[in-house]
């Protein structure tokens, strides 16, 4: 199973595939002012995975800061002061699912934050 | 400095200053609460956020120093202007603890922004812990000088936040990578 991780920030995107194992594949980071919308950033890296992989990705983590409403799937990316639009789950959903090999995967939107466990192992006491 | 160890139970808050600020709240079970707290106006009458952030935060402290009289270091004065990085340099001279009067003042304005916003966060989420990262909260040694100060602790007690100096971990997260891996993990997690 290949993943992808997308990070949103105001300055810069990230993209990461790493394969079943967690290991990375690919990496790519491009200024978020290269980007019109939301949506065009999802679908780059979409597009970047399926070029890198030769086929669709197993799944997509969207990281980006700000709070997704739970019932309306809405989220608008406050964070990323470039893109000053907003962006639902279900457009998300609709233009990074592997749709074009007829199967369904899962891709969220969420707010930042790091995996905890791996937070707590890694963020070394400074004081 | 805070020596005040996590044993990774209770509510952990991450706060990200970056070019923006982000927060998000991770509860025992890793379930994540996002948050808009960055737009709570602090005691100044403007947003945390602003108070903070890279991208106007060091501006706006900047002209506020400067219209209280302060003289800015020439370097300050000349990123002032251009506008193109006087974020890392006043991270930069808190960091190496130049001795410019500015850089004192400086570091201490913004530990105030910075121990308030942490001490609300604190008891909003009753947090246990707080992680910092975003390339500010990351910049070497910048964010042990700010939490090192007697300002941030205090202000950091103003909103009555339950925990203080002594029992309240502040982490930082050096690894740029973690943001763009938690979104894998998360999606990771999600398709499992």
């Amino acid at each position: 199973m290949n993943g992808l991780g997308i990070d949103i920030g105001n300055t810069k995107v990230q993209f990461q595939l790493r394969d079943k194992e967690h290991t990375l594949l690919a990496r790519l980071t491009i200024p978020t002012f290269y980007f019109d919308s939301h949506i065009a950033v999802i679908e780059y890296g979409f597009t970047w995975a399926m070029g890198r992989l030769r086929r669709d990705p197993d799944f997509v983590g969207i990281g980006f800061g700000c709070p997704v409403d739970t019932k309306t799937g809405f989220a608008k990316l406050t964070l990323a002061t470039h893109l000053m639009g907003s962006v639902t789950t279900d457009q998300v959903r609709a233009s990074s699912t592997p749709k074009r090999r007829g199967g369904v995967g899962p891709c969220f939107a969420l707010s930042v934050f790091y995996a905890r466990p791996y937070a707590i192992e890694r963020c070394a006491l400074r004081w | 400095m805070s020596a005040a160890p996590y044993d990774g139970s209770g509510n952990a808050v991450l706060v990200e200053i970056g070019t923006g600020v982000g927060v998000a709240c991770s509860l025992p079970n890793g379930q994540v609460i996002s948050s808009e707290a960055v737009r709570i106006h602090a005691s100044n009458g403007v947003p945390y956020g602003l108070n903070l952030c890279g991208s106007q935060g060091f501006r706006r402290l900047v002209a506020k120093l400067q219209a209280q009289g302060l003289t800015l270091p020439e370097s300050v004065e000349r990123e002032f202007l251009l506008d193109e990085s006087l974020g890392p340099l006043i991270t930069a001279l808190i960091a190496q603890e130049n001795s410019h009067s500015f850089v004192g003042y400086a570091g201490d304005q913004y530990a105030r922004y910075l121990g308030e916003f942490l001490g609300t966060l604190q008891l909003a989420f009753n947090a246990a812990a707080l992680f910092i990262g975003g390339s500010v909260g990351r910049a070497p040694g910048f964010l042990e000088r700010i939490v090192a100060r007697q300002v941030f602790w205090q202000a950091f007690a103003k909103k009555d936040a339950l925990r203080n100096k002594t029992d309240m971990p502040i982490l930082r997260v050096d690894n740029d990578d973690a943001t763009v891996m938690g979104a894998y993990a998360a999606g990771w997690q999600a398709a499992n």
